[in-house]
């Protein structure tokens, strides 16, 4: 069936050039302004991202440093696809589920969701040869990974902005990949953002707004004196990993990073733009009023869009995971003072892929009393995150409570495959005393293992506690050292182009902050 | 050539349920075209509209162009904030959308009301009426019921795609919000001199003529 709409795809448009994106016309078609990298780097680049395939626990564990700026060199075209699903871990939920995107693809699905799935699906993309056929095979496909979402998770249903996400996935790869891979962000990079209530991508705006304030206070001044609320800007930018906002050579740097880093490119980027469209005195000049404001914000200078100048502004531009998840507190706090408790309450968001990585290592411990959480070198850097994001509860709480969720699914299919299952052969279940025993000898050894992980999750969390103050004193020391020339620097960085890293990359350590200069 | 002497500025709101075609009608009233090709809009967008309302009357409309699907719905408190006015549109060939009219204006009217307290003037739009498939406005009697019971000031059947009413029903909207804010500058200022507007009964479209 699919090749019948590439059919009349062809059919209809096979006159029309595209670009090497196959956009056919559109605000995001590129023209000649393509920045191309020389036959053998990209040659070199290939050979590089085949090897930590070949390796990638390892790379993610030990040298994911490493793997973060070749990431933010771009990812090889060629392996892109393969990339964003090693870096999401889509790909390994696609092992553990195999056949299950089929079933999702079998049952009947909501007709309240299929009806605005259906009511979207020319709406996306439309000048993308992929896209722009009715019925096409792009737009079978689109239909296919969204209704099985809502499938997969009926309590989230379908968002309108997830229709350009996964539109995006699927200009990549086939549609199963393309859906685990949705999946992943939506459960792990961003929770929340695309469930009833949009409570998850407003108070990120809150958050974004405080960071403004630090990036560039002459546009946060701006937008403040003339009431544009962040949610005004932002929403498109953060639900669809502006998708639709910048060059598309720009979007996939951006798309990139983000499997990698996780919200805070997301964060980034939107700071290195309005930083560039709001944050001199002479661009404030030209908007008076909140119209010609938004109208900037809607036609973005070109020039900080382009994918090189983009690139180099986001990587040097210190806004952390632990400067994000403070602040992500903060809002939280003051939200639940002003607005109440939030009515939806998403599990917890994992920064980029060794985040993602690390929650797995922890639901699948490597055998043998060595494989102590405390002993991962990786944790460090986990502690001041998760005290920073303690107001979003921690998975398993939701999990627990919303009954057949497929994360459970999951966890029992593919939870501990290096243990020696009792039940893990080819007699029926309850057929035999003997099988009987042997899964209650298996409930007792998960309860035994289940307390061991409690144990050292309490472990864990002092630790992180421990962790945490000692960071906010060394913060509070650093503060009050930085505090002149922070203000200084980040203001002339906010007034003029490119300027040289700003000094003390707030909580990163320093390795990390020398990690962030671009090549 | 003298220059107007009046100047207004007016934001407008467009809702309605998800693909009946608000992007549509602003596109086609602001840049007269029409196309297939439009994106859903996520979150909101905003066009400017520049009105000569006669010749001392310039009026400039912002078009706040709202995502239609429901979970939206809990921004749009900062959406609606500083409306003058709004159009509610629905899709006469999917009753449906006609059914989230009355749970739209309830929406507007408790986010939002005009500086007096009074609720905003909202006009409703039947859009897609070229698609032949209205039944549900062939009885032009119900829907000035309709509109009088939910407090509109007026309906039209409107075309996004053959640009059928869309001049029409901005006219009767932004006659309205200058009405009100005669109004408004009376219950300020009482003894104001009374512009031309409030002489003769503000009626002459449809909707509003019945009602």
């Amino acid at each position: 069936m699919s090749s019948m709409g590439s059919d009349s795809e062809i059919n209809g448009l096979a006159l029309r050039k595209t670009d090497k994106y196959g956009f056919l016309g559109g605000s995001q078609y590129s023209g000649s302004l393509e920045s191309s990298i020389p036959v053998d780097v990209a040659r070199q680049r290939e050979l590089k991202w085949l090897e930590m395939f070949s390796n990638w626990d390892k790379w993610l564990s030990r040298r994911f440093q490493k793997v973060k700026l070749r990431c933010r060199k771009g990812i090889p075209s060629s392996l892109r696809a393969k990339a964003w699903q090693y870096l999401s871990n889509s790909k390994e939920l696609l092992e553990q589920n195999p056949g299950k995107f089929e079933e999702l693809e079998r049952a009947p699905g909501d007709p309240k969701w299929l009806d605005v799935i259906e009511k979207d699906l020319h709406r996306q993309f439309p000048f993308h040869e992929m896209f722009a056929a009715r019925g096409g095979h792009g737009q079978q496909d689109l239909y296919r990974i969204l209704k099985a979402y809502t499938i997969y998770r009926p309590d989230e249903g379908y968002c309108q902005a997830q229709a350009p996400v996964a539109a995006v996935l699927l200009m990549h790869m086939p549609a199963e990949q393309a859906f685990w891979c949705l999946v992943q962000i939506c459960d792990k990079y961003l929770p929340g953002y695309y469930s009833a209530g949009l409570e998850a991508i407003q108070l990120d705006g809150e958050i974004f707004f405080a960071l403004l304030r630090r990036a560039s206070p002459l546009a946060h001044r701006h937008l403040r004196r003339q009431r544009i609320d962040p949610v005004l800007y932002m929403t498109e930018w953060f639900m669809c990993i502006f998708a639709r906002t910048l060059p598309w050579a720009s979007v996939l740097r951006v798309w990139d990073m983000f499997f990698c880093e996780g919200v805070k490119i997301i964060f980034r980027v939107a700071l290195v733009l309005l930083r560039h469209t709001l944050g001199t005195v002479e661009k404030l000049r030209s908007c008076q009023g909140m119209y010609e404001t938004m109208e900037q914000l809607r036609n973005l200078p070109q020039q900080c869009m382009q994918e090189d100048f983009l690139v180099h502004e986001v990587t040097n531009l210190p806004v952390t995971e632990t400067l994000i998840e403070r602040e992500n507190a903060a809002q939280l706090k003051k939200w639940r003072e002003t607005r109440g408790e939030l009515q939806y309450r998403p599990s917890r968001r994992l920064h980029g892929s060794r985040a993602i990585h690390e929650e797995r290592r922890r639901q699948q411990p490597p055998l043998g009393p060595s494989s102590s959480l405390l002993s991962l070198p990786s944790l460090k850097s986990r502690g001041s995150r998760a005290a920073g994001g303690a107001p979003s509860p921690p998975p398993p709480v939701r999990r627990a409570s919303a009954g057949p969720v497929p994360g459970a699914v999951v966890t029992a299919e593919g939870l501990h495959p290096s243990l020696p299952s009792p039940t893990g052969n080819s007699t029926p279940l309850g057929t035999s005393k003997e099988a009987r025993r042997q899964e209650k000898e298996r409930q007792k050894q998960e309860k035994e293992r289940e307390k061991e992980r409690q144990r050292q999750e309490k472990e864990r969390q002092k630790w992180e506690k421990e962790q945490e103050k000692e960071q906010q004193k060394q913060e509070k020391e650093r503060q009050k050292q930085e505090k002149k020339g922070r203000k200084l620097s980040l203001r002339r960085k906010a007034d003029g182009p490119p300027a040289p890293h700003d000094g003390g990359d707030r909580s990163e350590s320093a390795s990390e902050a020398r990690q962030d200069a671009y090549f | 050539m003298q220059a107007p002497h009046k100047e207004h500025l007016y934001k407008l709101l467009v809702i309605g349920d998800l693909g009946v075609g608000k992007t549509s009608i602003i596109k086609r009233y602001v840049h007269q075209n029409f196309s297939s090709h439009y994106r859903a809009t996520i979150g909101v967008d905003f066009a400017l509209k520049v009105l000569h309302w006669d010749p001392e009357t310039v009026v400039r409309l912002q078009l706040w162009d709202i995502a239609g699907q429901e979970r939206f719905g809990n921004m749009t408190r900062v959406y609606y904030r500083e409306a003058m006015g709004a159009f509610i549109v629905f899709d006469v060939t999917r009753p449906a959308t006609f059914e989230a009219v009355a749970k739209w204006k309830n929406d507007l009217d408790s986010k939002l009301t005009l500086p007096n307290g009074k609720p905003v003037s909202v006009v409703l739009l039947a859009n897609k009426c070229d698609q032949g498939k209205d039944v549900l406005v062939n009885n032009g009697l119900k829907m000035d019921q309709f509109c009088k019971e939910h407090g509109f000031v007026g309906w039209f059947e409107t075309s996004a795609k053959e640009n059928i009413n869309i001049d029409e029903a901005s006219r009767c909207l932004v006659k309205h919000i200058l009405a009100n804010e005669c109004d408004l500058i009376e219950t300020i200022e009482p003894d104001i001199v009374k512009p031309h507007l409030t002489s003769p009964k503000v009626v002459s479209c449809s909707g509003c003529a019945k009602s």
